[in-house]
């Protein structure tokens, strides 16, 4: 992707930043509820100190921004399964959007098991809904070749139109084990906006996914942690395998959100592969306590 | 006690990969479903298609082929998928990788476990997950699991490798 003047300006804007605005969040509830409304309320209190801890959605939206939430929507599980990415953070995050301005919002995301499945059966559909985002399954028809310029693996394509037309790009991901990487967070979170045959993905997963990392450079990251699917990911659906957190992370630096991330399943970031890769190519800095997050109990 | 369990079951699982599917055991993989919806079956070449990066474990303990069904029945959303491992051994091995001490273990096939929403077993080549969603999902899962367990049918034993191998480290 070649960047236009308006892309280099916003891919800038983290350094132009105030020294004071942080570049990580970690939101951490102090209570665990067990209760559905209980567990609801906390995961968009947490999603909500996360994002004013990094300056409010007001320093990555502005009026008239159309914006793409990118959550996983990947598997037809309920939210307590912790395949997909909590229903009630993705809201929050999509009223702080239009709180700060934005024109639409639009949620996405191209799953593995069926969209007709996925999209309600995880929740995220009805509550982005709810909170005035537009939801549809991806259309085939949008994705289009792009051109990676720097590209180790994906040298070109197919990514989803909306997503790179897009002035601000929200990924929210969910934080799981993964057998082939070690986890999903992310970076990873990303493949859910291209198509073709994305089985040749994991012939070389690491490079891919920094591949895709470094062409979206979404302007936040959000990592839902209130659950994470600590084995068997990523489609898990026994509830033995999820173990609370009661956290939310976010920054606009999406290897250090990883590299933390990865703590959050017993794991070191340079155990998975594309944090790795993402800081050697200057993606970020999986060194995140150097960006001395900000840390906020709820 | 785990290495030696996978690098037997890697060896196998490579050398059923040469070999083409017969027809016998797609048809028989399909026969295993419930009946209702549509069945789609797998590969080790399009495995990804259906579960992503999940695929990897599959194909590396040997996969032959998966059937896939989803289907609602009396309110309950059911997805029934049947793996063809292509050996017992193999079957065993991706069994207990998904396997934890902590779940609940039932009274099913070689062996299995159950929650609110899934519920997985293995017997004989065959791994067998099933998840459902609604009012009666449990009562649906066990009544799918049964069936497909009588369909399945032969020695419900777990394989005799592991027993060779030393107690330590033994769940």
């Amino acid at each position: 992707m070649e960047l236009d003047r308006r892309q280099f300006f916003i891919s800038l804007a983290p350094a132009l930043l105030p020294a004071a605005a942080p570049a990580l969040s970690i939101a951490h509830y102090k209570s665990s509820p067990a209760a559905p409304d209980g567990i609801a309320e906390e995961a968009r209190r947490l999603t909500r100190g996360a994002i004013e801890a990094l300056g409010g959605m007001g320093r990555f939206v502005s009026k008239g921004h159309v914006v793409w939430v990118k959550p996983n929507i990947a598997w037809d599980r309920r939210p307590e399964q912790a395949a997909c990415t909590n229903p009630d953070v993705v809201a929050a995050l999509v009223e702080m959007c239009f709180q700060a301005g934005a024109r639409k919002v639009a949620v996405g995301d191209n799953p593995c098991n069926s969209p007709q499945r996925t999209f309600p059966r995880s929740g995220i559909q009805s509550a982005a809904q709810k909170a005035g985002a537009q939801c549809y399954f991806m259309d085939e028809r949008k994705f289009r070749k792009v051109v990676i310029k720097g590209a180790r693996v994906l040298k070109e394509w197919e990514i989803y139109g909306d997503v790179v037309e897009a002035d601000r790009v929200i990924n929210v991901g969910i934080v799981k084990q993964h057998s082939l990487t070690g986890a999903v967070l992310g970076m990873k979170n990303l493949m859910g906006v291209a198509g073709g045959a994305r089985n040749r993905f994991h012939q070389d997963i690491a490079n891919t996914v920094a591949d895709l990392a470094g062409f979206i450079r979404p302007q936040l990251v959000v990592l839902d942690a209130v659950r994470v699917l600590a084995s068997n990911g990523p489609a898990g659906g026994n509830l033995a395998d999820v173990k609370r957190r009661d956290t939310v992370v976010a920054g606009v630096d999406q290897v250090a959100v990883d590299a933390f991330g990865a703590t959050l399943l017993g794991l070191r970031p340079q155990d998975i592969g594309y944090v790795v890769e993402g800081h050697a190519r200057g993606l970020g800095n999986m060194d995140y306590a150097a960006l001395r997050p900000a840390r906020v109990e709820v | 006690m785990r290495g030696p369990m996978v690098y037997l079951c890697f060896a196998a699982a490579l050398w059923a990969q040469q070999a083409p599917i017969p027809a016998e055991v797609k048809t028989r993989l399909g026969a295993l479903l419930p009946k209702g919806g549509n069945a789609v079956r797998f590969y080790s070449s399009d495995l990804y298609r259906y579960m992503d990066g999940g695929a990897d474990i599959y194909l590396k303990y040997g996969l032959v082929a998966m059937a896939h069904r989803e289907y609602k029945r009396a309110g309950v959303d059911m997805t029934a998928d049947v793996f063809d491992m292509g050996s017992p051994l193999q079957a065993f091995g991706i069994y207990s990788a998904e396997r934890s001490p902590e779940y609940h273990f039932i009274d099913i096939g070689a062996e299995g476990y159950s929650s609110e929403t899934t519920l997985n077993f293995l017997q004989g080549r065959y791994y067998v997950r099933l998840s459902a969603f609604g009012d009666g999902a449990a009562p649906a899962l066990d009544k799918c699991a049964r069936a497909i367990s009588g369909k399945i049918g032969g020695d419900r034993s777990l394989p005799a490798v592991p027993d060779t191998l030393p107690r330590e480290g033994k769940p």
